[in-house]
């Protein structure tokens, strides 16, 4: 098998990860090294499906012993295997990164015999991409849950982000969907990376002299939503505590697509739930860099984020009482919580206010949209938008304008249709329909539960007696 | 940027006459910056404040003004650039020598108002965005840096016979001097040319130093034996690389304008390709 038949089907497999960014370390070109990174990252290129391009994401190998129901490459699925060789999948990604295609290399593997060897094959491509071939721009690499720790030790002195999937939302689905893995095997390699990040970060404290730095760009992970029947407000409350406890850069969620037939997930005919996806990440961000807590945006009573309306308008839809704000004077975390303005808008308007009062025109003149955000802001005490100032009417309002931006955004409004999983019908008969669906969906899987049990003892047995 | 969103659209020059009390005036310039920076310093020691500056090249004389031709002169220069440096600081100078580099038609006049202004207001000018030169001068600066930033993103480069990396881009600004540096950075050990056929200009590093080339033609040699098959590679990687369930092509014209697709790798599929291996179409 030649490159790039090898490239093809390790690409294919590699593509249900959704992780892609190349930021987080700012490193300035070495003498005698090729490359630089640069801490915003640099997207190269951006697939017919909308998504970025910018590192090379493959697979080491998509040959692989576990048997994960999400998961094309699982050992039960009849699908062409490849394997690339160390040197030849680090020569691939200089040739790509000398032509100004990618940042760098993202690389993850299938369990090929041991979760040891996999990674001795990928730390092996690192080490050539970095030692020999002198590569200094970014590296991704996964660690595979079940590896031991001095492989992963040795990895993340190599290589700037470190990842390892949780995938699966809770306990109880990992047990059923992914009966290999523990959810213990997925939590200490992620427990390791962020001691590692830790200590590397004191000895850098201590001695300057120190170059070596451990996974500098920090470690992310994905959650499959739509594969198992967890609500949002579980997913986003497991992504605070990762934030909390693992200090994570990123978690990525990756709509569920169904690749596989397999009882307990939904029908391979099923569209992927695109909008809850798009949701949970903006209410990630709201979490992250706007100071809104988890408990704000939803709650264990209502754990659906409304899939029509934008978490952040939501909130303050419900808090109506302290809006409209007054451009000119209110504070900058208050800003942030106007639907409609971000980050960049928010800075800008504080530093141009500081020189005069703004005026409706001047926000123009700022650069800024004031479609969604007129109906909550005041300029200079005068209020814009269409009245009345009224919750019902303003969310109808926004609601107009989020179909188009959103049919603009999906190419001619085709909507995901997940009969089991979106929330797209409004109103309560919508919801209530998908409330019934996983309830019908939680018991098939408790039903489904002796099975699995019964196959995984007979699956320890087996390895016992392999191993005895 | 859509051209219909030029300050110009914003400004018509009536209203610039009217508002700001201009003089009915026109520097003509040589189109160089120290022809600029002569510009701008002429219009304080002659006692102006002229309505527009313009490149003698582009110049439509009207009833409404009068032309006044301003001479390069590069001590002038040399003192308009000193006093930003050292009044506003180093970025605020690269801001305006970026803005300088916009095809937007009144980029001139944009520059020489807001440095008037940045002159009459201090430092607090740089920062009173809602400003009408202020504003005006973001809307000409903003695109550059936009358009620097999507050709360090989606800028292809192939091996030539001889070892020589080539790409061929067509901006929107003439930013190749701005991303030189990055490249050099970058790809230290590969000797690079970069040919902006819009804007007729050759950035060429030679592992050494970086020259910037104003020239109408170049003369490649061949591509590289192995070239093709790099490209042949690279556009596998891109149609494998793509969730066929979540195809959302206008997302993706958004971040990756159309007008630049001709000279990307992936989109681009023209180049013949060797026998053997099929030609893919997107
Ligand atoms: S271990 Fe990884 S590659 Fe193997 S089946 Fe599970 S998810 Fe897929």
């Amino acid at each position: 098998m030649d490159t790039i038949e090898k490239l093809a089907i390790l690409t294919d497999a590699a593509k249900f990860d959704v992780a892609c960014t190349s930021s987080g370390v700012d490193r300035d070109a070495q003498l005698g090294r090729l490359g630089t990174t640069t801490c915003a990252g640099i997207c190269h290129s951006f697939a017919a499906d909308g998504r970025c391009i910018t590192l090379l994401k493959v697979l080491q190998t998509n040959v692989c012993v576990y048997d994960c129901s999400y998961c094309v490459n699982r050992r039960s699925n009849d699908i062409p295997r490849a394997a690339f060789q160390p040197r030849e999948l680090a020569e691939l990604t200089m040739g790509f990164y000398r032509r100004n295609y990618i940042e760098g290399l993202f690389v993850s593997s299938g369990v090929i015999g041991s979760p040891d060897r996999s990674m001795e094959l990928m730390l092996e491509t690192v080490r050539i991409l970095r030692d020999e071939l002198g590569f200094n721009g970014y590296i991704h690499a996964k660690a595979i849950p079940g590896a031991s720790p001095e492989l992963i030790t040795c990895m993340g002195l190599l290589v700037d982000r470190m990842s390892v999937n949780v995938e699966l939302p809770s306990q109880r689905s990992l047990d059923l969907l992914a009966p290999d893995k523990s959810p213990y095997s997925v939590l200490e390699p992620m427990g390791l990376i962020a001691q590692g990040i830790q200590c590397n970060q004191q000895e850098r404290a201590l001695s300057r002299r120190l170059r070596e730095r451990f996974a500098p760009a920090g470690q992310s992970t994905q959650l499959i939503v739509g594969a198992s029947p967890e609500d949002d407000y579980q997913i986003l409350s497991l992504s605070a505590a990762l934030y909390r406890r693992f200090e994570l850069k990123r978690v990525f969620y990756s709509a569920y697509l169904p690749v596989n037939d397999d009882p307990l997930l939904p029908d391979k005919g099923c569209l992927a739930p695109l909008d809850r996806e798009h949701r949970l990440y903006q209410a990630d961000w709201l979490t992250r860099f706007y100071g809104f807590e988890v408990e704000e945006l939803i709650s264990p009573q209502d754990p659906w984020l409304d899939t029509l309306l934008d978490p952040k308008a939501g909130w303050a839809l419900a808090h109506l009482d302290q809006f409209p704000v007054e451009i000119n004077r209110a504070p900058y975390e208050m800003l942030l919580r106007v639907p409609g303005l971000g980050v960049t808008g928010a800075k800008r308007i504080c530093q141009a206010r500081r020189q005069r009062t703004l005026r409706p025109e001047s926000l123009r003149k700022l650069g800024l949209s004031l479609k969604r955000m007129q109906y909550f802001i005041t300029c200079d005490g005068s209020y814009k938008a269409p009245l009345p100032f009224d919750g019902e009417f303003i969310r109808k309002q926004l609601q107009k304008e989020g179909s188009k931006a959103n049919k603009a955004a999906r190419g001619g409004g085709k909507r995901p249709l997940d009969g089991q999983l979106s929330l797209i019908d409004s109103g309560d008969e919508g919801r209530q329909r998908a409330f019934a669906a996983q309830e019908a969906r939680l018991q098939r899987l408790e039903a489904a539960r002796p099975r699995l049990e019964a196959a995984r003892s007979q699956l320890e047995a087996a390895r016992r007696s392999e191993a005895s | 940027m859509s051209r219909g969103n030029t300050a110009m659209a914003r400004k018509s020059s009536k209203d610039i006459l009217r508002e700001f009390c201009y003089d009915p005036l026109i520097y003509s310039y040589d189109g160089s910056l120290e022809g600029l920076f002569s510009a701008i310093f002429e219009s304080y020691s002659r006692h102006e404040n002229p309505a527009e500056v313009c490149p003698a090249a582009n110049l439509q004389t009207s009833l409404l003004y009068q032309v006044v031709d301003v001479e390069t002169n590069m001590d002038y220069a040399v003192r308009v650039r000193d006093k930003l440096l050292s009044c506003f600081g180093e970025q605020e100078y690269e801001r305006i020598k970026m803005a300088y580099l916009s095809d937007d038609p009144v980029k001139d006049t944009v520059i020489c108002h807001y440095v008037r202004h940045l002159m009459r207001a201090g430092k607090a000018g740089m920062y009173d965005a809602a400003h009408p030169d202020t504003a005006a001068f973001a809307m000409v600066w903003r695109p550059v840096f936009n358009e620097r930033h999507r050709m360090l993103q989606f800028l292809r480069f192939s091996l030539m016979e001889g070892g020589v990396y080539f790409a061929r881009i067509n901006p929107n600004a003439n930013v190749v001097p701005l991303i030189m540096e990055h490249f050099k950075n970058r790809f230290n050990d590969q000797p690079f040319l970069i040919y902006d056929e819009v804007h007729h200009i050759a950035g060429l590093y030679d592992l050494h130093d970086v020259q910037l080339i104003s020239t109408d033609e170049i003369n490649l040699p061949d591509l590289a034996d192995a070239e093709r098959e790099w490209r042949e590679m690279w556009r596998t990687f891109y149609d494998a690389i793509c969730n066929q369930q979540r195809l959302n092509p206008a997302l993706r014209r958004s971040f990756m304008p159309k007008r630049l697709w001709g000279n990307l790798t992936e989109l681009n599929r023209v180049d013949p390709v060797p026998l053997g291996t099929q030609q893919a179409t997107s």
